[in-house]
């Protein structure tokens, strides 16, 4: 691939590759902007960029992130999806074949989650000023009633609810990355909870306080955040954090906790007092979440914004890392 | 003529006013003494003469354990007082007067306790003016009756004879009491029926010892578990309970007679044993001794104490063998002291209880020692030695908070400094939930408000997080500058260049690797890092502190090459998956950690793979060394800039020795000394300066020894750890004195 001046051969590129993939009518009419029909009541505006090495992972690679990544952001917000915007920074010289296979399941995942690809954007730029291929997106979404209040509405009592097993992604992406042979190899969670959040809403409405899809820094990223907003303390157990075998073994062996790991398709729940085994009993309906649990609550602000009982060993402060996570042992 | 004269140091807690008031009586002079937040205030009255003469042999008088830092007299008025009284009186200010430590009961006090016709026969609370509870029982300061946990207690008519009888040894004795009037003890079941009082109670808890039961105990300064030591399966038991499977157990023994019987002890430990602070003394075990052998598994040391209280001696005297004397609380959970009742946790450790009414005011663990290269060295600073008097001067307040573990907090109020007590690892809610209530409790005690903070640089310890929420000003010193000059004001050199060498576990270094092995050359404000230990890889970070076999792999790769562990004969599980991470510098991340360094060694030579507890691998290594192995292995220097310490050339020798057929016990010697006198080579580099050690790893008494012998022959000075705890107990005391010393620098201390 050529680095183009937005000449005929980047006209040719978007035309031939990449149009002729994502397939509609906004795209092909190609304006400088897409012209959106009217929309009743208030809208929610994401956008993300996605960097992610190796580009592709057991269960994903860069394309499908980059529609789960904005659908869930939108969902998790009271929004239903409608329209996506996709910018794609090309390294010169990346192979065609494999942009082919990125966008091949990046159309796949936005027709699975049924939003439109209305505007797009294309760089290709010299050699080693990107790794490989970075895409952002942008979404809109339709702001749907009773829409979560968010974390700043957290009371003692509500209840914590995963979504499904933890730490999938992070250590799926790790594992290819430094090329680590194991037996079960973790895959990604990565994939659209838009379901999950229909369902999920449809059943609890207004006992839902607030939802976030745990990306990076993992669950306990959120919770940090929540406690934070909150300014109440968020309190979890350990023996209850569904976590699958291969994430398990993995993580003891690289010495991190899947607390802090990344997951792409799995989420935080927050609801109030009592609903937490409805909320559970309604995800577990659906294949991707059939794994939800309770595994917490929020109390009175204490010692720690985040504790969490060990299953081997005491109670903790739900260690916040900086950085990444740092040996302290003296 | 009149005087007015005023003292402050070591001098409330320790029978000064009583002394000072039994010798004005003597003379028949009038006036009045008192206890101060600065000290001692005392006034003096009667013929010219009489009161010089006074004033001539006043330190001749006044107890042993005096300390004086400053002394002032101005001649004043004459009121034309009668008679001498000890008065009390509230005076405000930051508070000057030391906070007396506790002392262990004397030996007065244990003979009225044995004495069938004594007032006091077989009182578990008897003190006197030299000994008793002073910090663990004391409200606020000054230390006065009215402020301590003995306020509720009102002395009976024999007491109050003796409390105002300058010719008394409880004249004016803040913590008075006898069966009449004072707190009493009494035995409950694990449900907490009452099964007997005084004397019976006591009796009764004997005997569930020699049944081989759990007994729970309140201690001066919390609550403690109890076992028959020399049963292993009491033990086992007591170790399921407190979920401690391998950490080293202390015991406690009546007399320096018994201690014999257990360990071999020279004159210094001896007299550790029987000092006012009556510390765990770490010992060399006797082989012979009946201590069963899951008290301290694997090792040849064995920590030992004498009776801290009159109940600890009053049981024991009812018991034929040792006792083990432990914290009642789960691993990782801080030292419970408070109301029982609220707590089912506690209650569930032992099986039946020995209770008393009188309160615990600031909670306090056992204090270790252990006696090397001809120093006593703290090990931890808790009952009897802590708060620790600092030699620091500073104008304004500061608060030094520690490290993540063993921590313990350092202040300044403007009139003196202290290292607090230990508190223990930030590892668990509770722990760090007692290090706020502490951290609370000693501003309030030394009348603290707006301080500066001072943190370790490590951005994820418990005590930075927590500094950084801080309002006030927060400054950071690098965790081994902590170290060494922690060393350095516990030599009284804070005012001198020396070579600090630091080795620990981890700290973060200013290259944002995980430091362990460093030379420092240090001043009291900076430090510049001219040799450290070759570096490594630590697979899987922290994890393989707790997996020790994780670093035997590390050393093997880079000294020989990925076939050379396979071929160490650990479990090839165990390797390949580490063999697959080491290259990655993410996930094994660079250290120079002579700590880790030891748990390589440890599990190359004893197979050590996986540590129970912190520091066990190292510590198994050094009770293996076989003492009359005279070799040493290599252990060049690279010389870089910093110049670096090499192990690689010790762990080809250790292969080949263990190949050869060479004892456990002659390969861990050999690596002993090679690293000591590597270490010796590399301060020779700079012979024209002190060496200051500072880290855990200095808690090894066989590097220590080696490492001080090397330096004596090559005339190099060296100052070896003391009074302040070489491990992270020390660490505050390090941060506070970096903190003066920067802010004299810039001027702005206004300091003294
Ligand atoms: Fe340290
Ligand atoms: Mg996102
Ligand atoms: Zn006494
Ligand atoms: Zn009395």
């Amino acid at each position: 691939l050529a680095h183009g001046e937005g000449g005929r051969l980047s006209r040719k590129l978007i035309q031939e590759r990449i149009i002729s993939v994502l397939k509609n009518e906004s795209l092909e009419t190609a304006g400088d902007a897409a012209r959106l029909p009217r929309v009743e009541g208030p809208l929610a505006l994401t956008t993300d960029s996605f960097v992610v090495s190796p580009l592709f992972f057991p269960g994903g690679d860069i394309g499908s992130l980059a529609i789960y990544g904005t659908v869930n952001d939108l969902a998790v917000s009271g929004a239903r999806p409608l329209w996506l915007t996709l910018s794609l920074i090309i390294e010169e010289g990346f192979p065609l074949l494999i942009l082919d296979r990125v966008l091949q399941s990046l159309a796949e995942a936005a027709l699975s989650t049924a939003v439109k690809i209305v505007a797009g954007d294309t760089k290709v730029v010299p050699r080693g000023t990107v790794d490989g291929l970075f895409i952002n997106t942008a979404g809109v979404g339709e702001l749907t009633e009773p829409v979560p209040p968010g974390p700043a509405c957290l009371r003692e009592g509500d209840e914590l609810v995963v979504s499904g097993p933890i730490g999938q992604h992070g250590i799926a992406v790790l594992a290819a990355r430094e090329q680590l042979q194991f037996d079960p190899l973790p895959h990604s969670d990565c994939g659209s909870l838009l379901k999950a959040v229909a369902l999920l809403r449809g059943a609890l409405g207004d006992r839902i306080c607030c939802l976030r899809d745990a990306t990076r820094g993992g669950v306990a990223a959120v919770l940090q955040e929540w406690a934070e907003s909150s300014g109440l303390t968020l309190s979890i157990d350990e023996r209850c954090v569904p976590v699958s075998s291969g994430v398990k073994g993995m993580s003891e062996l690289l010495g991190l906790d899947p607390l802090h790991i990344a997951n792409e398709g799995t989420m935080l729940i927050a609801v109030r007092q009592g609903a937490g085994p409805a909320a559970v009993s309604v995800l577990q309906t659906l294949s991707k979440t059939a794994e939800a649990r309770v595994i917490g609550s929020v109390k009175a602000r204490g010692v720690a914004a985040v504790t969490v009982k060990r299953t081997l060993g005491p109670e903790q402060p739900l260690h916040d890392p900086l950085g990444s996570p740092l040996p302290r042992i003296c | 003529m009149a005087l007015k004269i005023t003292l402050s140091g070591h001098v409330q807690g320790i029978g000064l006013r009583p002394a000072v008031a039994r010798r004005a009586c003597d003379l028949r002079l009038a006036g009045s003494i008192c206890n101060t937040t600065t000290g001692i205030e005392l006034l003096i009255e009667g013929p010219a003469k009489v009161v010089q003469e006074f004033e001539r042999d006043l330190e001749t008088y006044l107890p042993d354990e005096t300390v004086i830092h400053q002394k002032t007299r101005e001649m004043t008025e004459i009121y034309g007082l009668e008679q001498f009284d000890i008065i009390e009186k509230q005076t405000s200010g930051p508070l000057a007067a030391r906070v007396p430590p506790d002392i262990a009961v004397c030996p007065d006090c244990l003979a009225e306790l044995a004495d069938p016709a004594d007032h006091r026969f077989g009182y578990a609370f008897t003190s006197c003016t030299h000994c008793g509870p002073r910090y663990s029982l004391l409200q606020s300061m000054p230390y006065e009756r009215g402020q301590t946990g003995m306020s509720e207690f009102e002395l009976c008519s024999h007491c109050q004879s003796e409390y105002a009888a300058p010719v008394d040894r409880r004249f004016h004795a803040q913590t008075i009491a006898c069966q009449n009037c004072g707190p009493r003890v009494w035995s409950t079941s694990a449900a907490g029926e009452i099964s007997g009082f005084d004397s019976e109670a006591i009796q009764n808890t004997a005997r569930a010892l020699q049944q081989g039961t759990i007994v729970g105990l309140k201690g001066l300064g919390g609550y403690q578990l109890l076992v028959d030591a020399t049963s292993q399966t009491a033990v086992q038991k007591l170790r399921n309970r407190k979920q401690r499977p391998g950490k080293p157990l202390a015991v406690m023994v009546t007399d320096l007679a018994a201690a014999r019987k257990l360990a071999v002890l020279n004159d210094a430990e001896a007299a550790a044993l029987v000092s006012p602070a009556a510390p765990i003394v770490l010992l060399q075990v006797r082989e012979d001794s009946p201590i069963a052998g899951n008290v301290n598994s694997g090792l040849n040391t064995l920590g030992v104490m004498l009776p801290t209280t009159p109940l600890h001696w009053l049981l024991l005297q009812q018991c034929d063998f040792p006792v083990i004397v432990t914290s009642a609380n789960r691993e990782d959970e801080p030292l419970y002291y408070q109301d029982r009742s609220h707590s089912e946790k506690i209650n569930t450790l032992a099986d039946c209880w020995l209770e008393h009414d009188r309160p615990i005011e600031h909670p306090i663990d056992d204090s270790v020692v252990r006696w090397m290269a001809g120093r006593l060295v703290t090990i931890r600073l808790a009952r009897g030695l802590a708060p620790l008097s600092l030699d620091l001067k500073h104008s304004r307040h500061a608060i030094a908070l520690g490290g993540h573990q063993k921590v313990a907090i350092a202040l300044h109020n403007g009139a003196q400094a202290v290292l607090a007590p230990h508190i223990g690892d930030l590892e668990s809610l509770p722990a760090c939930a007692r290090y706020e209530e502490q951290l609370e409790s000693l501003q309030q005690l030394y009348a603290i408000s707006k301080a500066n903070f001072i943190c370790d640089e490590h951005p994820d310890y418990y005590t930075s997080n927590r500094a950084s929420l801080q309002v006030s000003n927060v400054e950071s010193v690098q965790h081994h500058h902590a170290h060494i000059v922690a060393g350095m004001l516990d030599q009284g050199w804070l005012d001198r260049e020396v070579l600090g060498v630091a080795f620990d576990g981890t700290g973060w270094g200013d290259d944002q690797t995980i430091w362990g092995g460093e030379f420092l050359l240090s001043t009291a404000d900076q430090y510049t890092r001219v040799g450290h230990l070759k570096p490594f890889s630590l697979p899987g970070g922290e994890a393989a502190a707790r997996e020790p076999y994780r670093v035997a792999v590390s050393l093997l790769v880079a000294a020989l090459g990925p076939e050379a562990a396979l071929k160490t004969g650990m479990k090839a599980e165990l390797i390949n998956p580490v063999l697959q991470i080491i290259k990655s510098k993410t996930l094994a991340p660079l250290t120079t950690s002579v700590g880790r360094l030891f748990d390589g060694v440890a599990a190359l030579v004893l197979g050590v793979t996986h540590s129970d507890y912190e520091g066990q691998a190292a510590m198994l290594l050094e009770a293996s060394c076989d003492l009359s192995e005279s070799g040493g292995y290599e252990m060049p220097l690279l010389q870089e800039t910093p110049i670096q310490l090499d192990w690689r050339p010790c762990i080809t020798s250790i292969l080949r020795d263990r190949d050869a057929g060479v004892s456990p016990g002659a390969i861990a010697m050999r690596f002993h000394r090679g690293l000591a006198r590597g270490t010796a080579q590399l301060c020779q580099q700079f012979s024209s300066l002190p060496v200051v050690l500072g880290g855990g790893v200095f808690q090894n008494r066989c590097l220590v020894e080696f490492l001080a012998e090397e330096l004596k022959q090559k005339n190099q000075r060296l100052g070896l750890p003391g009074r302040i705890p070489p491990n992270d107990g020390g660490l505050a005391a390090g941060q506070l004195a970096v903190a003066i010393a920067r802010s004299r620098q810039k001027g702005d201390g206004r300091c003294v």
